[in-house]
């Protein structure tokens, strides 16, 4: 279906009216939307050198194929600016990758939430936050590029809440959950460097989660103690090898800047930290043979100690951002996906 | 400026845009461009009751400021009496325990409806209904941060959460037998409320062994204490624990005859015994264990936020007069 | 203060649909195979997407049918994910060389819509199928038939006090082969089951 075929349009009188429309045909998630127009669309688009139609991804189980002008109209309607879309298209890209398993995704009783991560110099040129309060609301950024992911899950993906997408109960994170890893405030490796990307190369990762397990410590003071609480936390829950993920399955862990200070201070790199944390984390558990686990689903592991099915060291992702305050990192579980970065490309 | 002020001024909507994205109140979503008057017309509509509106933990936040906010924020005017029922709620928890108790930059809050207006609104209150999608929740919820942020609590200086953009659903009246949470606190059945909790720490307990009741509410307490552990910045202050279930785990309760209140007590008593799953949680009384019913089939788990800010307020929704 | 819209300059919009679907398709629109008269002779393909003790299932449910039918072969296909197609080998296989199929099992979300979209793309390779759901899961079955344009066709489901998550007890699996063999039956062959 690869033609030089348009979206269909719509004429409005003005902003009500667009609002009481879009609002009858299902395009928003109930937060208001700016208006897609021609115009705001095609600047957009601009800033990744795209033709409308050009197919970004397909879902195969849906019937679908996504093109830029899909996702141009709905990052105007996240009320991105049109910098952030080389970011919000790289994002998307990594949703519809292969490993990122779309549709099983999006679908999900579980409600899973499409985390974006963001690495390199795009962080500062757009005003990402990586600080402080970076998971949540407040900056213009890390929230329209967050929300017109997930517009896209919706009106591209068409995993609307309750039709396709089953989730039960759903999360706020559902709404918009993107921020970048804070390189600026430690000497670690960014993720993308460790992922193989150059250090100036922008990268958006697309990370496809469940819950995120937060590791409350403000007891241990050596990068041991702290990390074996990390294991600990980590193992609560199995991660149980897929086929189709095969050795591409991945884990992200969200390290904290005040559990950083204790893991730098004593001279740890991220490395140093993988290093440790791997064998751990996927040694094998000890439950009996016949016992299922604390789910009462799989027979491996112990009630609350499972291994987690990660093929090699490299696959346990390792970020840092958010401020300091709070003594926390945070366990970031996987759905049924990889975590997949794809590079930003801008055309300028 | 304040929101109406602001909104008279922009020439354009890029410009419209780009000053509610400064204001501190902001969340970086788009805001909804509104008329001057119909934050008049709502104020008319609420009535003389109004007239005297405060709030006591931030006088300088007048009725006018919590009816711009809430249009900014995606409401329609129907959905005000919501908004200001559940900052009125907000209040009262902060008379009682203390604003930096309540509105710790770090927490998030929840708004609850119980009652009529769910069905007038189109509250959503089951599959999905702690997500996108429903623009009563979503506007709704959002509201109400804009208020408390406007009130003066910073953004968070830590991690934040995504539930600070927006948190509000409705309890599942119709598709539980329970009894729902606003007639536990004394309302009658056909007064709409609304009630908010605010909470530092959420968890998902997705279990599906399937265990004897008895064994089962062992098996949350050992979830619930390791999810209220890591929530005690605070001291001593008093803990709250909100319990959303939904229809499997109902059912569940049901099979065994159990009421809310059976699961609250029975709770209740796991969770402050001593016994080998640790230390016990400092409860004053299963009404510390708030229970809704919420949320969609087939799904084994519920989720629980924990707070150490009180007992989560109620107040009843305004009427809107009808348009003259 | 005049209308907000003319004010901030966004009057008479044009805007771009965002949605993908929304083009017209020119594909004929695809339907059921024929059914069968009997499962005697024929060539079964189970494709199982390994949902809890789905494997248990298929194991239960095949036994049932191999004691009313004398099938040619069974072609069991184990995915490699919840929610994903069958491996293209194993789909070619089934294409090749199945008369009838059965996919199961419906238990989550999105293995629910794939499962039932698995028996869709059997019926458009000219092979009747049936896929097999939990139904508290129904609407996802519902939402994949209508993206797939056969926004009728029938589902077996599966209810309660059957979990979804397909772990059950050899007493209830007894009862939910009692409630499905006949509906699989049914949707397989030529006029009522036999």
């Amino acid at each position: 279906m690869t033609t030089a075929v348009r979206q269909p349009t719509k004429r409005y009188d003005g902003y009500e009216a667009f609002t009481a429309g879009a609002i009858a045909d299902g395009w928003s998630d109930g937060l208001p939307i700016v208006p897609p127009t021609a115009e705001r669309v095609e600047e957009f688009l601009s800033t990744i050198g795209k033709d409308p139609w050009e197919v970004v991804g397909t879902i195969p189980t849906r019937d679908i194929e996504i093109t830029a002008e899909q996702v141009a109209a709905n990052a105007v309607m996240a009320g991105c600016l049109p910098a952030y879309m080389p970011v919000v298209y790289a994002a998307v890209q990594g949703h519809l990758h292969r490993l990122g398993n779309a549709h099983c995704v999006t679908a999900t009783l579980t409600g899973a939430s499409q985390m974006v991560i963001v690495n390199g110099p795009v962080r500062r040129e757009i005003g990402m936050n990586c600080g402080p309060g970076a998971l949540g609301p407040g900056n213009r950024a890390n929230a329209t590029i967050g929300r017109a992911v997930r517009l896209v899950v919706r009106n591209c993906v068409q995993s609307v809440p309750g039709v396709a997408d089953r989730a039960a109960y759903s999360t706020p994170a559902r709404y918009s959950y993107c921020f970048g890893e804070d390189e600026e405030a430690t000497s670690w490796d960014p993720m993308h460097v460790e992922r193989g990307f150059a250090r100036d190369q922008s990268v958006a990762t697309l990370n496809s989660m469940t819950d995120a397990f937060a590791l409350f410590d403000d007891r241990s003071d050596v990068p041991e103690l702290l990390l074996d609480r990390l294991v600990h936390l980590c193992r609560v829950r199995p991660i149980n090898r897929d086929q189709y993920l095969g050795d591409e399955r991945t884990m992200v862990i969200l390290i904290g800047p005040e559990h950083r200070h204790i893991l730098e201070g004593a001279g740890w790199s991220k490395a140093d930290v993988r290093s440790y944390l791997y064998p751990r984390l996927t040694a094998p558990h000890t439950r009996g043979e016949g016992e299922r686990d604390g789910q009462g689903l799989h027979t491996t592991g112990g009630p609350t100690d499972s291994s987690l099915a990660i093929s090699a060291p490299d696959k346990l992702l390792l970020i840092t951002a958010g401020g300091e305050g709070r003594q926390l990192s945070w366990a970031l579980f996987p759905h049924i996906a990889s975590a997949v970065s794809t590079p930003i490309i801008a055309t300028h | 400026m304040t929101p109406l002020e602001l909104l008279a001024d922009a020439e354009t909507y890029d410009d419209f845009a780009s000053r509610t994205a400064e204001e501190r109140w902001a969340d970086g979503l788009p805001c909804a461009p509104y008329e001057a008057q119909t934050v008049a017309r709502t104020i008319d509509r609420l009535g003389a009751d109004f007239a005297s509106f405060t709030l006591q933990c931030a006088p300088a936040v007048t009725l006018s400021d919590v009816c711009s906010l809430s249009l900014l924020a995606g409401c329609a005017e129907e959905h005000v009496p919501v908004v200001v029922a559940a900052v009125k709620a907000l209040d009262a928890m902060v008379g009682r325990s203390g604003f930096d108790t309540v509105l710790d930059p770090e927490a998030q809050q929840v708004v609850i409806v119980n009652g009529p207006i769910r069905q007038a609104l189109d509250v959503n209150c089951g599959i999905g209904a702690f997500g996108p999608g429903w623009r009563a929740n979503a506007t709704i919820g959002r509201a109400v941060r804009f208020v408390v942020r406007h009130a003066g609590v910073r953004h968070a200086s830590a991690f934040g959460d995504p539930a600070q953009y927006t948190f509000a659903f409705g309890e599942d009246e119709e598709g539980s037998d329970w009894i729902p949470l606003h007639v536990q606190r004394g309302f009658s059945a056909d007064t709409s409320t609304a009630t908010v909790h605010s909470f530092t720490k959420a968890g998902r307990n997705f279990d599906i062994a399937n265990v004897p009741l008895p064994e089962h509410i062992s098996r949350m307490a050992v979830f619930l204490r390791d999810t209220a552990s890591g929530t005690d910045w605070f001291g001593d202050a008093r803990l709250t624990i909100l319990l959303a279930v939904g229809h499997e785990r109902r059912r569940l309760y049901l099979d065994g005859g159990w009421s809310k209140s059976d699961v609250q007590h029975q709770l209740f008593e796991a969770l402050t015994s001593q016994d080998q799953f640790g230390r016990p949680l400092t409860l004053d009384s299963p009404d510390d264990v708030v229970i809704v019913a919420a949320g969609g089939p087939a799904d084994s788990s519920e989720w629980c936020f924990v707070g150490r800010a009180g007992s989560p307020g109620t107040q009843p929704i305004p009427n809107l007069e009808a348009i003259p | 203060m005049t209308v907000t819209s003319e004010r901030l300059i966004l009057t008479d919009l044009v805007v771009i649909d965002p949605r993908s679907g929304v083009l017209p398709v020119e594909k004929s629109v695809r339907g059921e195979a024929p059914r069968v008269d009997t499962l005697d002779g024929k060539t079964l393909a189970i494709i199982n997407n390994g949902m809890g003790s789905a494997r248990i299932l298929e194991a239960a449910l095949l036994k049932r049918l191999r004691a009313r039918y004398d099938f040619k072969d069974v072609i069991h296909v184990q995915k490699p994910s919840v929610s994903v197609p069958p491996n293209p080998e194993d789909w070619q296989e089934v294409v090749s060389r199945a008369d009838v199929g059965i996919a199961l099992f419906g238990g989550c979300g999105s293995c629910t819509s794939r499962t039932t979209r698995d028996a869709i793309e059997m019926e458009w390779a000219g092979i009747p199928a049936v896929p097999i759901v939990h139904a508290a899961l129904y609407g996802s079955a519902e939402a994949i038939r209508k993206m797939s344009k056969m926004p009728d066709y029938p589902v077996v489901t599966v209810g309660f006090p059957a979990a979804p998550t397909a772990v059950w007890d050899d007493d209830l699996l007894e009862k939910v082969l009692d409630l499905i063999e006949p509906q699989v039956l049914a949707r397989l062959l030529v006029g009522a089951a036999r």
